[in-house]
This record gives C-alpha cells, sequence and structure tokens, in this order.
C-alpha cells in the first residue's frame, strides 16, 4: 500500500504524538539575516528572521512578493543566489547550525534531510531525463539504492502521490506529464529519502485552481502520515488557512505577527495582517468593496534604519512607529507581534506577559499558556528580533 | 515509421514526436529534405575516407613516370598527375587527410574551448574574468598568422596540422560552452537538483551538459568547412601536408600549372572541397534547426 512507503512512525496519530512531547523544535531560525549586494546599493532582503516548525507542525509563512519569503527558504537550504549573502543568524535544525556545517554536509542534508518543493513544476524537472532517472539520482545519493531497487521504490512513490500507472510512466520524460502531474512528482522526489522537513515554495501558483486543492492535500497527507515538519510559502491567505497550524506574516524581511490559524484569523493584530485580511476578496461585501487593497508599494530595503517598515503605509502609524523599531513579543498564548500599536488589546495579557519573560522563539501550535512560559530558558530574554526590549505590552 | 506521413504542420510535428529530446530532434531534421542529403553526403565522404585503403585504384604514392598527365580513361578515371600519379586515387586519400583535420581541428578546440568555458560559466566571478581575457588575448591575433607561426616552428604533419588550427578555435567553443552554462545554472530544475543534494560536478556533467550540447554540436559541424577552408588554404601556400601525402588543397596546388593541359586535375579537388563544405554547411543548418528550435 501506497502509505506503507512513506511511513517513518507508528501508527499512532503523528500530529497528537507532536503535541505530546514539545521538545526542540526541528528547526529553528534565528535572527537570520540575508542582503544581497548590488553594484550601488545593497538590499537587505531578510532582517532578524526567526520562526520554528516542530515534527508533524505545518507552518505557512505569508506575505507579498519581495517580503523575503523565499530569500527565507533558499538561505534555510543555503542556496541564496549570488550575489546574496547570508549575513548571519542561525538555522538550527535538529540542533545543527545549518550556516556552519561542511559543504559535503550540507549536500546530504539537501534532499536527505529536507525536501524542497520548487514553486514551478513545469520547469523543475531536467527536459532531458526520464523520471525514473530523477529517482534513481536522488535515492542512490542518499540512501544508496541501487538502480533496481530504486526504480522499484520510485514506482511506490509515484503511486503514493496519485500517478495512474506508475510503472510507465516513470519511464518518460518530463514534458509528457501535465502540470499537476509534474507538482506530484516534484513532491514524491522531494519526500522519496524520507526527509524531516518540508519546505514548500508557493507549490501551487503555476497551476490551475483545481489541481491546486488537491496538491495542497496531498502535502498534508504526506505531512501527516510521516510526522514531517513542513513550511509552506505561499501570498495566499486561503492557503494558509486551510492548510497550515501556524501562520507567519512576513513583511519587509521581518515577522510582523506569527500565531496559530485560528487566532490569527479571529484576532489579527497587527495593522498588516488586518490588512491582508482585508484584501481577500468576499462576494458576500458591498460591490464597491469587494476588492480592497493596502495603499503603496511594499519597500525594497536599501538602508537599515529604524522604525516599523509598515509605517509608511500603515494608518495607525504614530511618531514612534517611524523612529524605532517594534520588537516582537508576545500578545498571547504563541501569538506573537510587532507593533507599538496592535490592533486590538489582547485578552490573555497576564499569560501573554509570562510567555515573554524569555521564551527563545514560538510556541508550538497548541500549546497551553503555561506551556509557552515553561519552554522559555530562564536565561536573559533574548530577543532575536531587532534590538532587545522591555517587553512593552499595553 | 508506421504513422502516414502527412503533409504535417509544424505543431502536429511537436506533438507526434515521442520520447527524448533527440527523438524530437531527429524527427525535425528528417523533415528537412537538404539536410537529409546533406547528411548523406557527409556520411559517404567520412567512409570514403576511412575506407581510402580498399577502396582506392591505385597506391596513393604510386608514381607511373610512364603515363603521366594522362587524362580521363578506363584505367585512370579521373586522369593522372604530373608524376604520373592517378587522381582519382589521390582525391580518395586526399579526403582521408583532409576530414581528418577537419574533424581533428574542432575536436581539439572543443577539447580546449569547452571545460574552460564551463568553468567560467559555471562559477564567474574571477573564473569568468581570467577565462574572458584569454579570449579576448587570443581573438586579437589573426587565425591564419598564429597557425602559419605554429607551422614554421614545430613543423607539420596531418595531427599537428590538426592541433595548430585546432587551437586557434578554442575560443569559439569557450564562449558557447560559457554562455549555455550561465544560461542553464540558474535555471529552476538546476536550482532543483541543488536542493536534492546533487553534487556539483554532477549537475555540471549529467544535469547541464545534456542541455547544452545542442548548439555546441551545432556550431561543431559549422566549423567543419572553416576548417577545411584553412587547411586547404595551408597546402596552397606549400604549409599544408607534405608529400607524398595527399590532400585536396595541396593536389590543386600542386597541379595548378598544369591546369591548360587537363582541367580534371584542379576541378577534382575543388569539387571535392566545395561538396565537402555544402555538405556539412547544410547538415549544420539542418542541425541548428532540429537541435535547438527556438534559434529560428
Amino acid at each position: 500500500m501506497a502509505s506503507e512507503v512513506l511511513k517513518t512512525a507508528p501508527a499512532t496519530s503523528a500530529r497528537a504524538q507532536a503535541g505530546a512531547v514539545p521538545g526542540a523544535p526541528l528547526l529553528e531560525i534565528r535572527d537570520l539575516q540575508v542582503s544581497f549586494p548590488l553594484e550601488r546599493r545593497t538590499i537587505y532582503a531578510v532582517q532578524g528572521f526567526g520562526m520554528q516548525v516542530r515534527a508533524g507542525e505545518r507552518v505557512g509563512v505569508v506575505g507579498e512578493s519581495g517580503s523575503g519569503k523565499s530569500v527565507t527558504a533558499s538561505a534555510v537550504m543555503r542556496m541564496v543566489i549570488m550575489p546574496g549573502r547570508v549575513t548571519g543568524g542561525q538555522v538550527l535544525f535538529e540542533g545543527r547550525d545549518l550556516l556552519r556545517i561542511s559543504q559535503a554536509e550540507m549536500r546530504s542534508v539537501r534532499g536527505g534531510q529536507i525536501g524542497m518543493v520548487p514553486q514551478n513544476p513545469l520547469t523543475s524537472l531536467n527536459p532531458v531525463t526520464t523520471i525514473a532517472t530523477h529517482f534513481e539520482e536522488v535515492l542512490k545519493l542518499h540512501v544508496g539504492l541501487s538502480k533496481s531497487k530504486a526504480l522499484e521504490r520510485a514506482v511506490e512513490l509515484m503511486r503514493s502521490v496519485g500517478i495512474p500507472d506508475p510503472d510507465k510512466r516513470i519511464h518518460e520524460y518530463p514534458h509528457r506529464l501535465s502540470g499537476g502531474q509534474r507538482q506530484r512528482v516534484i513532491i514524491a522526489l522531494a519526500v522519496a529519502c524520507q526527509p524531516r522537513l518540508l519546505i514548500a515554495d508557493e507549490p501551487t501558483t503555476a497551476l490551475d485552481v483545481t489541481i491546486q486543492a488537491q496538491i495542497l492535500e496531498l502535502i498534508d497527507d504526506l505531512v501527516e502520515r510521516s510526522n514531517l515538519g513542513s513550511i509552506l510559502i505561499t501570498h495566499n491567505l486561503g492557503i494558509v488557512a486551510g492548510h497550515c497550524d501556524r501562520v507567519v506574516v512576513m513583511y519587509a524581511g521581518r515577522v510582523m505577527e506569527s500565531a496559530p490559524v485560528v487566532e490569527l484569523f479571529d484576532r489579527p493584530s497587527h495593522p498588516y495582517t488586518v490588512g491582508l485580511l482585508r484584501c481577500v476578496p468576499r462576494l458576500t461585501a458591498k460591490r464597491s468593496r469587494i476588492f480592497e487593497a493596502i495603499p503603496g508599494q511594499p519597500p525594497q530595503v536599501t538602508q537599515l534604519r529604524e522604525g516599523c517598515p509598515f509605517a509608511p503605509r500603515c494608518e495607525r502609524a504614530g511618531e514612534r512607529c517611524h523612529t524605532e523599531t517594534p520588537p516582537l513579543e508576545p500578545i498571547g498564548p504563541g501569538h506573537w507581534i510587532s507593533c507599538w500599536d496592535p490592533v486590538r488589546a489582547p485578552v490573555t495579557a497576564g499569560a501573554g506577559a509570562g510567555a515573554g519573560a524569555g521564551a527563545l522563539g514560538f510556541p508550538g501550535p497548541s500549546a497551553p499558556p503555561g506551556d509557552a512560559g515553561a519552554l522559555g530558558a530562564p536565561a536573559a530574554p533574548v530577543a532575536p528580533f531587532g534590538p532587545g526590549s522591555p517587553g512593552i505590552l499595553p | 515509421m508506421t504513422t502516414v506521413p502527412l503533409p504535417a504542420a509544424p505543431t502536429v510535428a511537436v506533438a507526434r514526436s515521442s520520447g527524448s529530446f533527440w527523438h524530437a530532434a531527429w524527427y525535425r531534421y528528417r523533415r528537412n529534405q537538404l539536410a537529409l542529403v546533406a547528411g548523406a553526403l557527409v556520411l559517404l565522404i567520412l567512409l570514403v575516407g576511412l575506407l581510402a585503403p580498399y577502396i582506392a585504384p591505385y597506391n596513393d604514392a604510386g608514381e607511373d613516370l610512364t603515363s603521366v598527365l594522362a587524362g580521363a580513361s578506363w584505367h585512370h578515371l579521373l586522369g593522372t598527375d604530373n608524376l604520373g600519379r592517378d587522381t582519382l586515387t589521390r582525391a580518395i586519400w586526399g579526403d582521408r587527410t583532409s576530414m581528418t583535420i577537419a574533424l581533428g581541428a574542432p575536436l581539439i578546440g572543443l577539447a580546449i574551448g569547452m571545460p574552460m568555458g564551463i568553468i567560467a560559466g559555471w562559477f564567474g566571478g574571477i573564473f569568468d574574468w581570467v577565462t574572458l581575457r584569454l579570449f579576448e588575448l587570443f581573438q586579437m591575433v589573426p587565425t591564419i598568422l598564429a597557425a602559419l607561426l605554429f607551422v614554421t616552428v614545430f613543423g607539420v604533419s596531418v595531427w599537428k596540422l590538426a592541433l595548430f588550427i585546432g587551437i586557434t578555435l578554442w575560443v569559439g567553443f569557450g564562449r558557447l560552452a560559457r554562455a549555455q552554462y550561465i544560461a542553464l545554472r540558474d535555471r529552476d530544475f538546476v536550482q532543483a537538483a541543488r536542493a536534492a543534494g546533487v553534487p556539483t560536478w554532477r549537475i555540471i556533467l549529467v544535469h547541464i551538459m545534456p542541455n547544452a550540447v545542442g548548439p555546441i554540436i551545432v556550431y561543431f559541424v559549422q566549423q567543419v568547412p572553416y576548417v577545411i577552408f584553412t587547411a586547404a588554404g595551408f597546402s596552397l601556400l606549400g604549409f599544408g601536408v607534405q608529400d607524398p601525402l595527399a590532400d585536396w588543397g595541396k593536389m590543386i596546388n600542386d597541379s595548378v600549372s598544369y591546369l591548360p593541359l587537363d582541367p580534371l586535375l584542379v576541378l577534382v579537388p575543388i569539387g571535392c572541397i566545395g561538396l565537402a563544405c555544402l555538405s556539412f554547411s547544410f547538415m549544420g543548418d539542418g542541425l541548428r534547426d532540429a537541435l535547438d528550435p527556438t534559434s529560428r
């Protein structure tokens, strides 16, 4: 059966297990900085980004084009394209800092321990080799399977991602498959070597809407079956609502808000998040209000300066917003926000303050308020995002 | 093929070409009749050169002073030269020599240029800068002059001649390989291969190379007529292969003074050179359209 191929954990519910054992996160990004030095200026694409992913957890990263989502993903894989450079921060994967291990180690992480689903399925397969060759390559590289064994397993994988007649189709060239099928093949390739983490960078942008849903369900299914951690990069809030446990809202290379998905949609607190949610077209809205937009353009950050990057477009921006960078602080269980003037006062201010007392990152998706505080080390408060700050809470 | 040959539109061709890139390329090549004929002629020329010792009617260096400048006859189908050597035999052996140089020189150019171009294109940065300056340096020197210098210094043989001309060809191959690798370097499937942990050498050789060879093959074939001309020019100048070896260019050089007595002596090698050049050129055109369909 298909499920046997991808199962790494016993049949107990993977998600429940992950919740029960908080432990160390699978992936923790701390204070990541990526910049692109160009001839006359430098673009600071990511500035002090941080997030955590646990096994079995699906984290969505949302933001407009150019907010640094994809750059963050490529920084995790250490594949930032020239002339971009990671200038600071840590990417801890199972305790190892991926930014500091050797090239050879990194190669075994790529594809072996972290699977990547790239944006465009139509061009991400080598046009001159068959599907079988793609599978043989990664399986030989990371698992050490022989050609015949690899082929056998590849056929199983193809079947498990729902490609009909896998034993025939596997010998075909990529251009003979449809876009949706190619994305399925790519997903099968990404999980072929049983990675612990799956990064999907806008996996559905190139596909039509009916296929999008199928592909996202396929990813969900794989994540559940193999207790994978997953990062879903998207600009589509609808996708986030249905297919993520937790959401990180990114703007100008920073985290604006991070919260469990229900919390984010129920009680968005950052003006930017509120704006994004307002942009989602609703057919029930008045005709003139179906399409709304946040006025202005997202900035291309070429100068490092203090102040909230969203301030120029924010209707609530005060004087302080332009002069001081707001720190990322908890305002509720698992709910973090970087804003001087949140849209809504936190309901559980007490619990939030407790959680902020020294937590290094974000608590898990379903962590109870008390748990959040327990996670944090008793060490000095570390603010991985921007300047250290006294917990300023309304 | 079992399918009925329709007066097919190009779109049909793409849709019906099954299997790999090479199948599709062959399908496109087949539809170009001129290229098909040229390809057949190229094969014939190569075959004749390969089988020269078996098919030539006389000994290639065999002089027969009793039948000097004999003209075409049943004994000597294309006549004899001033030393009584059979012209057909000379032309067949000349084929062998000319083709050795015509294919050898681009091969040498490819062997030098391609690795340099790949390194420059893939790694970029300082590698690219140095290689580009090398390209410029070599392009400054006129081909004929450089090769003549080599011939004067190192002497001449068939392989040396191929090497000297080849050295002057590497820049073209280098530039082309560099351009291909720069264009393919950031393509999605290459990034995907990197994300799957494929080692760099494997990406360069296994993932990019097959995608890059099309234009390089085309360029190779297009270089052949150029080399035939160059080698003939060398022979004409007396810097080419030496007696007793035959070479089309040398045959012209040897017989120019006997042109009034027997025009065949000059027309045969000229015809051979012309035929070979045209065949390779049209084959190159066909290959370009077949392997690089976007270039039209």
